[in-house]
């Protein structure tokens, strides 16, 4: 220990010579302090009171990081945890609309399938075409010979129809087309009276219908589902 | 720093200090001794029992892949839903349900399986029995309420508030064309542990692997309310997803086709009927279709005979088909011309073999294509007998007849036998289609080849695999190999127009395209052996002068007449049914067939 600072006041003085420190410093030889003259004592006074407002401020400082940084973790803590309870509420609304769009893709497809298309074709009174003929437009010459469609000439439903799957995705694009449908009559009615009518009616039909399906599609969700373009609302 | 004296104090003061600090102290060694128990003796127990009440670990389910036809219609797609189950020894009389204004109201069960009874339209006393239990009866810990409910009506469930039911999620697979296609998609089965669905049929069997998926496992901690805590612990190893997979079917053609063989099947009451479409350049197989198909719904409602298709399955003796290979063959070899001049009698014998024909004819002087084209046994043995036996074998075999292929489910070989082991006669009856048998799909290969100016593409039924994040992998590359000349084709393929011109094809005849074929009626070996049954079939392709589609249709074991047997209409409706979604122009051109007949008369009775 007393070594270390003796060497520590070696330092010192050898700062004070003007050398250099470190591994390649001069080596030189400790010069003797100047000798200094004995300075006169202070006389004591009174020493005035350092203000108390000073350290006052500093503590209300202090107390107010700290309550900051409470209050900030906190407001962290509340906010990570309420944005976890956003994500299983959103989640919800996620998994519902696609629920919804597979409900949809199933009864779409379904209502796709060729038999039922030609199901529906033969309801409409559709039958099947005649032979076709068609022209040639380099030669200008008719392959083949038209004939005229039979009346009852039907396909052959040997093959069963898949059962289209009744459930609220159907109700609800029923619902969708019947609006759309209104909203089209209204626009292309030609009398004024009857457009604002049609379209006050339709528009509150739609309305009445948002309401009902958000009410129903939140699932538990605060949010309702955002629209979707195109689907007539 | 010296206090400030304490200040002075009513008597009650200290008693109120001290009782206070001795309520401190007692909590202090409470909490101190439980502090001891929990961290000093065994605090790895502690934390475990306490992380393993807040850890949850749940599989990830992968979504099995969707199959897809040609177009990208959906013949195959896996649904959420689910199933309903209760714990029957939970169940109490009544429970509280919230009502509508934050309140809650005491609710019957019997009363709310009444309301579940409407939802789920189930019986109202098959629902108490699972959900209550029958009086007297046991309780079950896990009861069935409803099997896969779409998800709606699962919310609905949920509303109406029995406590003790939860719903278990799963993936039901559905085939929206219903029994289009029914019978190459194959189905599906529970696995092991019932938590799960694998192939067991068809497309969905074989193509197991790559539309399955791989589960994952999801690992995360949740707080009292259920709610996963954030930023605790999380391990996920996502679910991978199925490929997709897309098909060369095309599926308007395929219900085509099926309606098409179905009402032949009735018309004569056949065994089975079958079609196959293939498309001549490329060999993607458009349909393949059965009379008889599997509803993938309902697997158990077919005979486990049509579980697969026949097309790939059944192996029969092809008959009259089978001397397409017999003439290529002779034509290539040049030991023949499609113009050559023969004497053919109504009965030869050739080695102690006599071969007759199905219909007794006079003797009439025939060019080769008028042998091809009437169908004639006798004279395709004159044809066939100019080459020897090891040299047909080889040919037939260069055709594929007797080879397995891979188009993603499992191909009947057939039966082929090579000459050594061949009978006295059957090194003739291979000539014209007995004594080896072939699936339809073979049939259609032999004549994909001669469509395709001689080059024989491998059939393929898998267009395509698409990863879950949209990647499209191509099927394996195209096997392809030449089999005979661009000559031997063309020839081929007129003498085909021949046999619907002026021979057996005659009704077999497209308006506005040029059509060539070949008919064919075997006969089929029953059960035991005896050949008790026909086999009546055409492979037909169009337009002859450079064949675009291919159909094969084959009829087994018609019942009636076999001189009305006929699959001419069944041909010529799935054929225009073919050319008229591609958009195959018609032609005007005439046919160019060859001459039946020696000199100039060229109509004699049959």
């Amino acid at each position: 220990m007393s070594t270390a600072t003796q060497t520590r006041a070696v330092h010192a003085r050898q700062s004070t010579a003007g050398s250099t420190v470190g591994a390649n410093a001069r080596a030189l030889a400790p010069t003797p302090l100047p000798r200094s003259e004995p300075k006169p004592r202070t006389p004591l006074s009174l020493v005035p009171a350092t203000k108390r407002s000073r350290r006052a401020g500093f503590a209300v400082f202090c107390f107010a990081l700290l309550l900051a940084a409470l209050v900030g973790v906190l407001v962290i803590n509340v906010n990570v945890a309420n944005s976890q309870y956003d994500i299983v509420s959103l989640r919800g609304q996620e998994q519902a609309l696609s629920q919804q769009n597979e409900a949809l893709t199933q009864e779409l497809q379904n209502l796709q399938a060729p038999q039922n298309v030609a199901v529906k074709a033969a309801e409409l009174g559709m039958v099947t075409p005649g032979t076709v003929a068609s022209i040639n437009l380099d030669t200008q010459k008719i392959a083949g010979k038209s004939t005229a469609a039979e009346k009852g000439k039907l396909p052959s439903a040997h093959v069963p129809t898949p059962a289209v799957p009744e459930d609220q995705a159907k109700k609800q694009t029923v619902a969708d087309t019947k609006s759309e449908a209104a909203e089209q009559q209204s626009n292309i009615a030609p009398e004024g009276k009857a457009v604002t009518d049609g379209a006050s009616e339709a528009e509150s039909k739609t309305q009445k219908k948002t309401d009902e399906a958000s009410s129903e599609d939140l699932n538990g969700g605060t949010i309702p589902a955002p629209a979707q373009q195109g689907s007539g609302q | 720093m010296a206090r400030p004296p304490a200040r002075k104090s009513k008597h009650t003061e200290p008693r109120r200090l001290r009782t206070g600090l001795a309520l401190a102290m007692v909590m202090l060694v409470l909490l101190g001794g439980r502090l001891f128990l929990v961290q000093g003796l065994d605090p790895s127990a502690a934390a475990e029992a306490a992380t393993g009440q807040r850890i949850r670990e749940t599989d990830q389910q992968p979504v099995r892949g969707k199959i897809l036809d040609s177009s990208g219609k959906i013949l195959a797609a896996s649904f959420e839903r689910y199933d309903l189950v209760v714990d029957q020894r939970q169940v109490k009389d009544s429970f509280k349900r919230k009502d509508g204004d934050g309140g809650r109201d005491v609710v019957q069960t019997e009363d709310a399986v009444k309301e579940l009874a409407a939802t789920l339209d189930i019986d109202q006393d098959t629902l108490k029995t699972s959900i209550i239990g029958d009086e007297g009866a046991k309780k079950k810990g896990y009861s069935v309420v409803a099997k896969g409910v779409t998800p709606e009506t699962r919310n609905k469930v949920l509303k109406i508030g029995l406590p003790w039911i939860t719903s278990q999620e799963r993936f039901e697979r559905e085939y929206p064309n219903g029994t289009v296609a029914g019978s190459v998609l194959g189905f599906l089965r529970s696995s092991e542990d019932g938590t799960s669905q694998t192939g067991a049929e068809g497309l969905e069997l074989s193509q197991n692997k790559a539309l399955a998926g791989e589960a994952g496992t999801k690992t995360f901690e949740i707080a009292a309310d259920g709610v996963r805590i954030p930023m605790a612990t999380l391990k996920e190893k996502p679910a991978v997803d199925g490929q997709d997979l897309k098909l060369t079917i095309n599926s308007d053609i395929q219900w085509a086709a099926q309606e098409a063989v179905m009402a032949k099947q009735k018309q004569f009451n056949a065994e089975w009927v079958n079609a196959v479409v293939v498309e001549v350049d490329t060999g993607k197989i458009r349909a393949l279709a059965d009379s008889t198909t599997v509803d993938p719904a309902d697997p158990g409602a077919t005979d486990a005979k049509f579980r697969r298709s026949t097309t790939v399955s059944q192996a029969y003796e092809p008959g009259s088909t089978g001397k397409a290979a017999t003439f290529a063959a002779a034509l290539e070899e040049g030991v023949v011309k499609p113009k050559d001049h023969f004497t053919v009698p109504n009965e030869y014998t050739i080695g102690k073999e006599t071969i007759h024909d199905s219909m007794k004819h006079e003797t009439l002087d025939m060019t080769t294509a008028g042998i091809f084209a009437r169908s004639y046994n006798t004279g395709t043995t004159m044809v066939g007998s100019k080459l020897s036996n090891e040299q047909r074998y080889e040919w037939m075999k260069k055709f594929g007849i007797g080879q397995g292929f891979d188009i993603g489910v499992p191909v009947n070989k057939g039966i082929f036998v090579p000459p050594e082991r061949w009978d006295r006669r059957q090194q003739y009856t291979t000539m014209f289609g007995q004594g080896y048998s072939l699936t339809s799909l073979h049939t259609a290969r032999i004549f994909q080849a001669i469509a395709n100016q001689g080059v024989q593409i491998e059939p393929s039924l898998i267009e395509s695999y698409t990863d879950p994040d949209g990647t499209e992998h191509e099927r394996k590359e195209v096997k392809s190999k030449r089999v005979i000349s661009k000559k031997t084709s063309k020839e081929m393929r007129r003498m085909m127009e021949t046999v619907v011109t002026d021979g057996t094809g005659y009704d077999m005849d497209i308006d506005g395209y040029r059509v060539g074929g070949k008919t064919g009626t075997g006969q089929a070996a029953g059960p035991t052996g005896k050949l008790d049954g026909y086999t009546s079939s055409f492979a037909g392709m169009a337009p002859i002068d450079d064949p675009k589609y291919l159909v094969v249709v084959t009829m087994q074991r018609p019942k009636g007449n076999w001189e009305s047997f006929s699959v001419g209409d069944t041909f010529t409706s799935i054929m225009s049914q073919t050319l008229n979604s591609y958009n195959v122009p018609p032609t005007t051109d005439k046919p160019d067939p060859y001459k039946v007949f020696v000199g100039k008369k060229q109509k004699y009775a049959w």
